[in-house]
């Protein structure tokens, strides 16, 4: 995987080259652009509710 | 209904992307944030990364994320109630709002409310005062965050709060 921060530090932008069956995860919505190759899948973010609910009840 | 669980939980969305390259050729993948700010990477391996709502940005695959119980001291300096950890190893991509500074930390150190961006999970937090009782309220400083431990935090210039507390005092 190739990292490059550009614009620094204002409008800090990563470009990243992901190597063939390399992947990478993002935040919803910080995707501004890809090569229309890639393939996306949107995730369930880890655990999360389960882990909240918990810790709001447990409490 | 999402920007109130967004608030609460960590401040990051629900759902996360995953990017994966199925070809044969190198691709390229472009992320950024919505504020402006410094973007930083850090090696994540034993030690666990805490961040602060809406730091996230992306990770490699083998990083995981869970959001943990922050304390109340956390909730009064501005970083949420809850926080979002990163463990495994790996590599994680977060941002700033203004410049971002790393900081190795052995001791206490003070960071006013909403500055600090990330943090090593060993670290202790507590809210204290700036100064005396008047002095806090006159100094303008308020609360600030007192950090314990040894270990690296990455620290904002600006504040989010700052700009809407600076842009509110316009209209």
């Amino acid at each position: 995987m190739d990292i490059d921060i550009r614009y620094k530090p204002s409008f800090a932008t990563i470009f990243l080259t992901l190597e063939p069956g390399e992947s990478i995860i993002a935040e919803s919505g910080a995707m501004i652009a890809m090569d229309a190759a890639l393939t996306m899948k949107t995730e369930f973010n880890g655990g999360f509710f389960v882990r909240c609910i918990e810790k709001v009840f447990w409490w | 209904m999402s920007g109130v669980l967004k608030k609460f939980f960590g401040g990051e969305s629900l759902f996360v992307n995953r990017f994966t390259n199925p070809t044969r050729q190198s691709l390229q993948v472009v992320l950024s944030q919505s504020t402006i700010g410094d973007i930083a990477e850090a090696q994540v391996y034993e030690n666990n990364l805490c961040f602060q709502p809406g730091a996230y940005i992306a990770s490699t695959p083998e990083i995981k994320l869970g959001v943990r119980w922050a304390g109340l001291a956390s909730w009064f300096s501005g970083e949420g109630l809850f926080k979002l950890q990163a463990s495994g190893q790996g590599t994680v991509f977060f941002g700033a709002y203004g410049g971002l500074t790393r900081k190795k930390i052995n001791g206490d150190f003070i960071v006013d409310t909403g500055h600090l961006v990330a943090y090593e999970s060993g670290m202790k937090m507590s809210v204290k005062m700036a100064g005396g009782l008047l002095g806090s309220i006159t100094s303008g400083e308020g609360f600030v965050n007192k950090i314990t431990g040894k270990g690296t935090i990455y620290l904002q210039s600006r504040s989010i709060d700052g700009l809407v507390q600076f842009l509110s005092s316009k209209v």
